[in-house]
């Protein structure tokens, strides 16, 4: 018991408060309010300890975890910076937005999807925001997180998947009846706003708010060199997409017929027929999705959710 | 006993996500590598598939930075099963974590918090490394952190404090020395009496890591530079005590290009060559 209360006294004095007395009788006094589980003692060894040394660990800590974060969730963590408290900052440092987060969504485990998840859940719930700001934010975080996902899941593909080349030597009514998956490193998901545009414009270290009020559906995979690509995908091809639940599969028929219904205007057969090949090779080359003969060439069990 | 029965890699180098090509693609001749357990053990993808590949032509180590070994939150056995799985997927013939506590009122302060030196804390490890050793199946290994505050020397010193949870929880040491060092700077102790001090049979393995200096002229461990002169010095006075051990650099931030990192690990390995070849002469 009195092991915990000294932990959980110094994790009140690291990560809560940024002001403590100068003096050693002035600590004393304020621990011996504030933290009524110490001794006497125990109080006597917190308040020996100078402000400016716990103050490396408070430093470390959110810088820590502000690089984190920019390192996950990069326009996210960028447009935070500047709305952190409501209001517009021109960049407001690490160590202030990071303790605000943490004051209000203390990072719970190691794991960093617990760390990236609190900084949704910051944007959602926490942040005194207008609802079109809020908004913003939270389609940048949806979007970086699909992204931080798609990279970091284990992949469900097995050996056996076909190529882009191997349907050229394939009839068409052999193309049509291949089944088509989504791997559980796909995320697809959509916006309200551009949030490709944004993407591109961060990218090129160029305004990227605010952002652009489009509806957006997106798919985020992660390709066989391991780079994680994010294409728009017409709406009714969405849904047929976000249909495919774990273990099950579509064939290329289907997702042919939903894809033709979004090129009306494109009535030669032909015409249609390659525009719809450079599209599944587009999702095959991505890993959107994969290709495969029956039986299963998937392991069973896979989901689209992140792996515990 | 030397090396806690351990086999001496010599030098290798804290592998790190910024390598990851150079290495896969130029097989650079590192004797071996450490890998922080936790930047793999949840991935797929190309952090997992990088590491495979690696793991094809290098020794690995493990060492964590999550366990909470000090702290008073229940251990996260889910963690140390996962733990279990990634070290014996990849051959990893013992791993590591350190002597403080990162997590309290189920809050991960992201940071190596030095315990306080009283029994009840020691007790409370010792319990800990036994049901780590027991989960993971191999050896053990604890960290001396830096430390910038004392929580509380009432009632031992911190080599007390390690000597105690070692001995009663038998797991070994890994002797960061540049932690020994800053630590004697911060605190004001001979860093050699410091390091005599320990049950040095118990030292499976070593780290040297750079510093940055803060403004103010104190020092801050944050592995963003080359060993400093006086770390290279104060290992070459240690080795004498350990033996031959496995000893890596830590370089984790501002890192510089692979080839200078091998630079850093050579200097390392002739280190130890000369002090052993003189210790044998």
């Amino acid at each position: 018991m009195a092991l915990a209360a000294v932990l959980s006294a110094l994790r009140t004095l690291i990560l809560d408060l940024s002001e403590l007395p100068a003096d050693e009788p002035g600590r004393r006094s304020l621990y011996t309010h504030i933290f009524p589980d110490l001794s006497a003692a125990e109080v006597e060894d917190l308040a020996k300890i100078p402000p400016h040394r716990l103050n490396i660990y408070s430093t470390s800590i959110f810088t820590g975890e502000g690089k984190l974060l920019e390192a996950k969730l990069p326009m996210t963590w960028e447009a935070l910076r500047k709305y952190w408290d409501g209001s517009f900052h021109e960049q407001a440092t690490y160590q202030q937005v990071a303790r605000r987060v943490h004051a209000l969504r203390p990072w719970r485990s190691s794991a960093t999807e617990d760390l990236v998840e609190g900084l949704r859940a910051f944007i959602a719930e926490d942040m005194p925001l207008s609802s079109s700001k809020r908004d913003q934010l939270l389609a940048l975080a949806d979007f970086e997180l699909d992204r931080f996902y798609a990279a970091r899941l284990s992949s469900n593909i097995l050996n056996g998947q076909l190529s882009p080349d191997d349907l050229t030597s394939l009839t068409v009514s052999d193309l049509l009846a291949l089944r088509c998956y989504v791997p559980s490193t796909t995320r697809i998901s959509h916006f309200e706003f551009d949030v490709l545009a944004a993407r591109a414009a961060f990218r090129a270290e160029k305004d990227f708010l605010p952002l652009m009020p489009v509806r957006q559906c997106v798919a985020t995979s992660r390709a066989d060199d391991n780079s994680v690509f994010s294409m728009t995908i017409p709406t009714p091809t969405f849904e047929l997409l976000n249909s495919v639940t774990a273990g099950s599969y579509l064939t290329v028929e289907e997702l042919a017929a939903t894809y033709l219904s979004t090129i009306p205007e494109v009535r030669d057969e032909a015409q249609q027929f390659q525009k719809f090949l450079g599209f599944l090779i587009t999702l095959m080359k991505d890993r959107v999705l994969c290709l495969a003969l029956p039986p299963l060439s998937v392991s069973a069990g896979y989901s689209s959710q992140p792996q515990p | 006993m030397k090396n806690f029965g351990l086999t001496p890699l010599g030098a290798g180098a804290g592998l790190r996500h910024a390598h990851f090509d150079d290495i896969i693609s130029q097989r650079p001749p590192f004797r071996w590598f450490e890998i922080i357990n936790e930047d793999f053990m949840n991935f797929g993808g190309y952090v997992l598939e990088s590491l495979r590949e690696i793991r094809r032509h290098y020794q690995i180590i493990g060492h964590g930075v999550c366990l909470a070994i000090g702290s008073t939150d229940p251990l996260d056995l889910t963690y140390l099963k996962r733990l279990r799985k990634f070290l014996d997927d990849f051959d990893i013939p013992w791993t590591s974590d350190h002597l403080c506590f990162t997590m309290v009122d189920h809050t991960n302060l992201n940071d190596l918090i030095p315990l306080p030196f009283t029994s009840e804390a020691a007790t409370n490890v010792i319990e800990r490394v036994k049901i780590v050793q027991q989960e993971l199946a191999r050896p053990f290994l604890l960290e001396n952190v830096t430390r910038y505050i004392t929580v509380s020397d009432r009632e031992m010193s911190e080599t007390e404090f390690i000597n105690t949870v070692l001995e009663k929880a038998n797991c070994g040491l890994l002797l960061d020395v540049t932690n020994a060092y800053l630590n004697s700077k911060f605190h004001g102790f001979d860093p050699l009496e410091f390091v005599r001090s320990l049950p040095l049979e118990r030292v499976g393995q070593m780290h040297l890591a750079g510093w940055e200096r803060a403004p103010d002229g104190s020092f801050i461990d944050s592995h963003d530079a080359p060993v400093p002169p006086e770390v290279w010095d104060f290992f070459k006075q240690i080795l004498p005590y350990t033996g031959p051990s496995s000893v890596i650099i830590e370089w984790d931030a501002q890192v510089p290009p692979v080839h200078r990192l091998l630079e850093e690990t050579l200097t390392a390995d002739a280190a130890m060559a000369e002090v052993f070849s003189a210790k044998a002469a």
